[in-house]
């Protein structure tokens, strides 16, 4: 700077040039001058605002701006890319951004970097979390200058070597093309190839979402609701990533999944759950009508938001949560309310009732099916005893509270609640469940 | 991971009033500098506007424990939990020349928004009245802190050196070029 009295006019020597001019005539130099430094951008800064590019670009549908960042020479990345663009325009999308709070940098070759994990919001109108809270996949960007060379998937089985507990990626939308068919205001149905009678299904979801609300009232409970159906046994499996854990299994007919939310900062929240999926296992039906497991799934989603959000036994009684679904089936349905009867019986008289409901942990053991039909007796008697809304009432407050491991019946907060809602006493309800059941519910 | 949001909410909200302080304390002084680069202070060139006493006080009154043992420094340290914020203000004439800011990590972890933060009020103070010199500069700070590196620029009249080298502390020192 040249030796003056001491009052260069600092805006003036900004403003005349952009930054980049020192004074009238005077030589240029940059504003900052150093060797390391890039005036484009950091790296991380440089991805995110490729990242705002994408979350624009998917919120306005607007595919070539949504792949415009990405390495055309790369096909799979491509193939991939186009695959989950035209799954996600079919879905309304209430929010779409990155998170990069927890993102870090790792250097490869000739310039390329790697980000991860890359956090995701993708909040469907269908969603919905407390506060800010939305549901989030997490991704491992590759990039070489401004141009993005890769992206992987956050899964749970590559999730602790990648990422932490960023939340996975491990919906439909990233493996198959999908159809999805919007029912109504509020219900997105999906089919991938193996699934050419998608809109078959669409009355009954309407009916049987239209049974489970009527049974669910105004209580807690998300904007929509999101199934996906498939006849493929790999789909099944890889789908949210039950295949290999998870009570699922192959050969279950249908899942409800439930996803934790992120907050601002992409910190998970734990408190309640943001969004809830269900996939119907249209292969394991068979011929048969689904409409029973779709019921089932709905009596899960619709009343997944109100559910306490920890699982085993810190989790809800899963007697209740599985045993409520059940019984949703055997409303207005007293086929199928004569075939648990039976199912119960049966269970029965084979010595597999002690007096109880089953614990979480064994719960989906060997006796799975005797502890669906079981757990559906409780509110069965509930019913019977103050009518179907006390069934659900009696539902809604057990689902808040842990299962704690031990005797859901022997707690003082049930008590509590069979005096409330039906009554009686928790001993008084529990010799009345006995004569029930034994007695062929 | 509860622990660690919990010490970051605290440092955030500290950091968050100091900052207010700070910049209250010197609305006053903007008529005098008035878009000045340097000013002369004795025989050094000074921050316009920024008197260092008022910085000093500024630094006391949102925690900071001052001293001034050589009459030429003063040396300011606030520590939070395991962080321990330290600054030196460099006198000449009642004015600023100097100033350095530190933020060292007893737990050895890396910097966080609050100490980048701490970091960047220091590195914008003179050009804190552009907000686009100021946002230039807290881009190039944010840039060589994720480089993780030791690094040196020149900002029109000022010198700045970032250290990170260093001792789980980053190091930032911000002069008048000679």
């Amino acid at each position: 700077m040249p030796e003056t009295n001491g009052t260069w006019s600092r805006r003036a020597v900004l403003l005349a040039g952009g930054l980049l001019i020192a004074g009238c005539g005077g030589p240029q130099r940059p504003f900052i001058q150093s060797e390391d430094y890039d005036s484009g951008g950091s790296g991380k800064q440089r991805l995110g605002k490729l990242l705002q590019r994408r979350a624009a670009a998917l919120r306005d549908r607007d595919e070539r701006a949504y792949l415009a960042d990405l390495d055309g020479s790369n096909d799979e990345l491509m193939r991939y890319e186009r695959l989950v663009f035209a799954n996600l325009r079919q879905f309304e999308l209430a929010e779409v951004r990155h998170i990069t709070e927890y993102t870090t940098e790792q250097r490869v070759a000739d310039g390329e970097s790697r980000f991860g994990p890359v956090i995701r919001v993708l909040k469907l109108t269908a969603d919905a979390g407390p506060g800010d809270i939305a549901p989030a996949e997490s991704f491992v960007y590759q990039v070489k200058g401004d141009v993005v060379t890769g992206i992987t998937r956050v899964t749970i089985a590559n999730r602790p070597a990648q990422s932490g507990g960023a939340p996975a990626a491990e919906a439909p939308w990233h493996t198959d093309a999908l159809k999805v068919v919007q029912v109504g205001e509020k219900v997105w149905l999906a089919g991938d190839r193996s699934v050419a009678d998608l809109d078959r299904y669409a009355a009954v979801t309407e009916r049987e979402l239209g049974v489970i609300e009527g049974l669910w009232g105004d209580r807690l409970t998300y904007p929509g609701h999101v199934l996906f159906f498939t006849r493929d046994k790999a789909n099944f499996r890889q789908w949210y990533g039950y295949g290999s854990s998870g009570p699922a299994g192959t050969e279950a007919l249908g899942l409800q999944h439930r996803e934790l939310g992120v907050g601002e900062n992409g910190q998970v929240h734990q408190g309640e759950y943001a969004a809830s999926r269900i996939v119907v296992n249209l292969r394991g039906h068979g011929a048969a009508d689904p409409s029973s497991t779709i019921r089932h799934e709905l009596a899960h989603a619709v009343s997944a938001r109100a559910t306490m959000a920890a699982v085993g036994e810190l989790g809800p009684p899963t007697w209740a949560v599985e045993g409520f679904a059940r019984y949703t089936e055997t409303v207005g349905d007293p086929a199928r309310a004569a075939q648990v009867r039976s199912r119960v019986a049966a269970g029965v008289r084979s010595g597999r009732f002690r007096g109880t409901p089953p614990s979480n942990k064994d719960f989906y053991g060997r006796d799975a099916g005797f502890n669906y039909d079981l757990g559906a007796s409780v509110f069965s008697l509930a019913e019977r005893l103050k009518g179907r809304d006390a069934a659900v009432e009696l539902y809604a407050r057990v689902i808040e509270r842990p299962s704690t491991g031990a005797s859901f019946f022997e707690l003082p907060i049930f008590d509590r609640m069979a005096r409330d809602v039906l009554g009686l006493s928790a001993a008084a309800f529990r010799g009345r469940w006995d004569q029930f059941v034994r007695n062929g519910a | 991971m509860a622990g660690r949001s919990r010490w970051i909410l605290i440092l955030a909200a500290g950091l968050a009033a100091f900052l207010a302080a700070g910049a209250g304390a010197y609305l006053y002084a903007r008529d005098v500098r008035a878009g000045q680069v340097t000013q002369s202070c004795g025989a050094r060139d000074c921050i316009p506007g920024v008197e260092a006493a008022a910085l000093v006080e500024a630094l006391k009154g949102r925690g900071h424990a001052c001293e001034n043992p050589s009459k030429g420094a003063w040396s300011c340290q606030m520590v939070v939990g395991s962080i321990a914020f330290q600054s030196w203000v460099h006198v000449s004439d009642g004015g600023v020349h100097r100033l350095t800011g530190k933020v060292f990590h007893a737990d050895g972890g890396p910097l966080t928004e609050a100490g980048r933060a701490y970091l960047s009020w220091f590195a914008v103070l003179p050009y804190r009245d552009d907000p686009a010199a100021a946002a230039q500069i807290r881009d190039w700070l944010t840039q060589m802190i994720e480089a993780d590196k030791d690094t040196k620029a020149t900002i029109l009249d000022y010198t700045y050196v970032l250290v990170t080298s260093k001792d789980d502390a980053v190091e930032l020192d911000v002069r008048i070029s000679t």
